[in-house]
């Protein structure tokens, strides 16, 4: 009955996208929701490698101009060749378009927000050893969004992601690795790269 | 009660496509899926996989179309494989140029990668546990729709991916994919009225 009910739904929802997206005002009220790949610049210490990672995100826009963007990700990288690293974004940034026509083919946009981080380093040779943490963050930056369709764009953006949280460093002698945290607050950051493919649901309010 | 569902299933897509005028020029509302044997060559491993792919594509637009993917690895054609096991997910969005039945496209495809190598570590002597790892497929193909609920395609896909936490540090499983088959669609949007 579950598998009945989800085709019929899925009939449903397909029907209903297939048409233009009904605009009852302004652009505020617009949920999207997309898809991203994303490539972290870490600049941590010399053991630290490019991160790629994979994430998803759904957009409410404000107004003409304002849109909201609630994102999570997951990225890995190498720290140098003895461990590795996982991070995993959740959070919300705030863009502010540039320009005011929503269909140009190019819409610049800055942004800034803020994301929980949960970050843990493994051991290469031992997936015991391990280290990890939560930190608070704040991320600004800015992008450009491709206007592909009405209801379809990508969008590429730079952000410099500023971290809160206990400090963790790895290093290794003689084959051994040691992962070190830091006592109290400490700060560490990376810039990503994000490229997002995005699509229109529907029209809020 | 399972006959009576089925029925009504039948009943309602039966309806939803034969309500649909004959022309497949514009492919909005078009809900396409597949099933296909895929032939990859990883390009920093000598290792040539097959997998079992899968995916569902939806177009809401002419131009556009929305598709998720799945692969199951399912042996590797060498003697030695990379892999042990892998399965890879993606989801994301397609461009395309139709004209008359045929259709090229191009598209880029978020993903995870669920992969657990064969090599054995060289300093536990155990082989690699599995992992998730993020990863991201570029898509070239061509789909040819020569009847109401059939088409012949063939593709291309480049999938990025890194297994990490190697002794090396990392290894490269980047890998070139390519397929071919026979894919089924319906129409799954109500053609507008012609004036």
């Amino acid at each position: 009955m579950k598998i009945i009910s989800s085709l019929l739904a899925l009939l449903f929802f397909t029907s209903v996208n297939a048409q233009p997206l009904k605009q009852k005002n302004s652009q505020a009220g617009i949920f999207s929701l997309g898809v991203r790949t994303s490539i972290g610049l870490v600049n941590d210490g010399q053991w630290q490698r490019t991160a790629f990672g994979t994430g998803g995100q759904f957009r409410i826009q404000f107004s003409d101009r304002v849109n909201t963007e609630w994102f999570a990700d997951h990225l890995k990288a190498d720290l140098s060749d003895y461990a590795w690293r996982a991070d995993t974004h959740i959070g919300w940034s705030v863009m502010y378009y540039l320009t005011k026509q929503p269909q140009t083919l190019v819409r610049p946009y800055i942004l800034a927000g803020h994301c929980f981080e949960y970050l843990k380093f493994t051991d290469n040779t031992d997936d015991s050893n391990i280290a990890e943490r939560w930190s608070a963050s704040v991320q600004g930056g800015m992008g450009a969004q491709f206007t592909i369709t009405q209801r379809l764009d990508l969008s590429l953006a730079a952000q410099y992601m500023l971290h809160l949280g206990t400090k963790i460093k790895a290093d290794n002698a003689e084959g051994v690795t040691t992962f070190s945290k830091s006592e109290g607050l400490g700060i560490h950051d990376h810039i990503l790269l994000h490229l997002s493919i995005n699509y229109k649901i529907a029209d809020l309010w | 009660m399972v006959k009576k569902s089925f029925f009504a299933i039948v009943l309602i897509i039966g309806f939803q496509s034969v309500a649909q005028a004959q022309d497949f020029s514009d492919r909005s509302g078009l809900l396409k899926a597949n099933l296909s044997f895929n032939q990859g060559f990883m390009l920093f491993q000598k290792s040539q996989n097959v997998y079992l792919g899968g995916n569902l594509e939806y177009f809401p637009s002419k131009n556009i179309s929305i598709r998720g993917d799945c692969f199951w690895y399912l042996d590797s054609r060498r003697e030695n494989p990379v892999l042990k096991q892998s399965t890879l997910v993606f989801f994301g969005a397609l461009f395309h140029l139709p004209k008359g039945k045929n259709d090229f496209y191009t598209g880029i495809q978020p993903g995870f990668a669920f992969t657990r190598p064969a090599l054995l570590s060289l300093v536990t002597d155990r082989s690699y546990p599995m992992r998730m790892m993020p990863s991201l497929a570029l898509s070239l193909g061509y789909s040819f729709y020569f009847s109401r609920f059939c088409n012949f395609f063939v593709g291309a896909n480049y999938f990025v991916l890194r297994y990490r936490g190697a002794e090396n540090g990392s290894l490269k499983l980047d890998e070139f994919m390519i397929s071919g088959g026979l894919g089924f669609h319906i129409k799954v949007k109500k053609q507008k009225p012609v004036n």
